[in-house]
């Protein structure tokens, strides 16, 4: 007997099949890339069905089913309601998505708009930001691959980590953002089946009555509506939410890559299909104690439960649904950060008649190259995955305001948004150190908010919106 | 102050019945957009 769920070999095998099918489907999808255009926005032309799906199981990260049991774990009830409240950035983003699409028909990336609205400063700090983000949510998916596989089938982090950067890669760069898509799709499918699949064994093996009572008399704690660190979290994690998706170039490049009348609709569905997703993993969590479970790492209480109960058939089942996750946020990260890279600093600053062919080449160029970072700073395992998450949170609630405020207020200027942006981040980063995670993005978008709202008033001038049009960038190969 | 035992129940059950609902809608749209020819 292992005292692992899964034998080495059975993770193995399984993370081999769904690799090799992910690469050879991301392959296949790839033939049809043509331009640029194609391989970064699949053409502009994503219908409904794979908009939902692709804007649902992109949210639903490596952090949905491994932090949101983790924090339900550590905050009760208000951990896994708190981290469901992240829908409303999905939700709220579907107004912002039409508008996006209205007002570029031609962008490519969140850093085109900030450049073209705000200029040079502000699309500076945008980009710093963006990266640190985008960095900061790699790292954590790749280690929340090694954490995975070690703590379900003992093999050993580095060996999974890689394995997974591995794959991801592959597949986004052979088939660009229609294979990022697809996949989404059937992903969204394997976690939503798989997540529900283990809440629902749980409630009928061991009850919903059983697990309130026990919690009631040993850790009511975790049943407490007015536990004030855990609602501070609440609304420090829609602000956080708010400003994961408002800001990245995840979201913006799917907006921009829908069909036309179909961005509003798909984020708008994609949030509410999130909506429960968190309450689901979370409640997992909860049993937790009456199983008389106790993980090392927090961030391992989803998969210890889920294996606990349901045995080998449950650590397949968690295997499975959280490769998935992992993997359809990692590939989304991969092409909207080599995107953003490609479009807004190797195109826009280094080589403005860049060809087609070479932008395309380029883009893989950097997939691989960000896989390879990813890689390396990944390689020591330097915080939970909760920890890290939450750091972030300081800088990206910081362009909340700015990007609202740049796509329905014309008074806002590029220096007063490059300040709220920086300054939003630095108070965040203070609020981090000095009273804890759970404030960070409250305090970073309560700073910005605040010295964008000087800036309208001490404004006069009137943006141009046909400024954000740049007409279509068309180079022939040479 | 506690969730009490039904609100507890009835939050994790409709949790529950709203994600089990999402596979079906996902399915149902993309035959939709197949049917259509609109999935890309």
């Amino acid at each position: 007997m292992t005292e692992f769920a899964l034998e080495t070999s059975t993770g193995i095998t399984i993370i081999i099949l769904f690799g090799v099918f992910w690469v050879a489907f991301g392959y296949w999808l790839g033939r049809k890339n043509r331009t640029h255009e194609d391989f970064a926005l699949a053409g502009r032309n994503v219908g409904f069905a794979f908009a939902a799906a692709t804007a649902m199981a992109t949210w639903v990260t490596s952090n949905t089913t491994l932090v949101a049991p983790q924090l339900t774990y550590q905050f009760g009830i208000w951990g896994m309601i708190g981290y469901s409240f992240a829908a409303l950035g999905l939700i709220l983003f579907a107004p912002m998505a039409k508008r996006i699409k209205e007002l570029l028909p031609n962008g490519y990336t969140s850093g085109d708009f900030v450049r073209l609205r705000y200029g040079n400063l502000a699309w500076l700090v945008f980009i710093i930001i963006s990266v640190v983000y985008a960095f900061g949510w790699l790292i954590s998916l790749g280690m929340a691959g090694g954490i995975l596989l070690e703590s379900l089938s003992g093999l050993d982090y580095h060996i999974g980590m890689t394995t997974i950067l591995v794959i991801c890669v592959g597949y986004t760069l052979f088939g660009g953002m229609r294979a990022v898509i697809a996949t989404d799709f059937i992903q969204a499918l394997i976690i939503i089946v798989g997540v529900s699949f283990i809440a629902y064994w749980l409630i009928d093996n061991v009850g919903l009555e059983s697990i309130h009572s026990n919690l009631t008399s040993e850790h009511p704690k975790l049943l407490d509506l007015l536990f004030p660190a855990a609602v501070m979290f609440l609304f420090n994690n829609i602000f956080f939410g708010l400003g994961e998706i408002f800001h990245s170039n995840v979201w913006w490049s799917r907006a921009l890559s829908f069909k036309k009348g179909v961005a509003y609709k798909a984020y708008l569905t994609g949030g509410l299909l999130w909506l429960p997703i968190p309450i689901v993993t979370g409640f997992i969590a909860l049993a937790a104690p009456q199983l008389g479970i106790f993980p090392p790492s927090p961030d391992m209480i989803g998969p210890t439960v889920a294996a606990a109960v349901l045995g080998k058939v449950g650590a397949v089942i968690v295997f499975i649904v959280i490769f998935s996750a992992l993997a359809s946020s990692l590939d989304s990260l991969l092409a909207a950060t080599s995107d953003l890279v490609t479009q807004d600093i190797f195109h826009k600053k280094l080589k403005p008649k860049a060809s087609d062919k070479t932008l395309m080449r380029f883009n893989r160029s950097c997939i691989l190259g960000l896989g390879i970072m990813t890689w390396l700073l990944c390689l020591p395992r330097i915080a939970t995955l909760g920890a890290l998450l939450n750091f972030a949170g300081a800088f990206v609630a910081s362009t909340i305001w700015p990007i609202v405020l740049g796509l329905y207020q014309r008074r806002l200027t590029g220096s007063y948004a490059a300040c709220a942006m920086a300054f939003g981040t630095l108070f965040g980063m203070l609020g981090y150190f000095v009273i804890g995670f759970y404030v960070a993005a409250l305090v970073s978008c309560a700073v910005s908010g605040l010295i964008c709202l000087v800036g309208i008033m001490r404004s006069n001038k009137q943006f141009d919106w046909n400024q954000l049009d740049e007409g279509e960038q068309i180079h022939a190969d040479k | 102050m506690l969730i009490s035992e039904l609100a507890f129940e009835w939050l994790i059950s409709l949790a529950l019945v709203m994600t089990c609902a999402a596979p079906v809608l996902l399915v149902g749209l993309f035959i939709k957009d197949f049917i259509s020819k609109t999935i890309w």
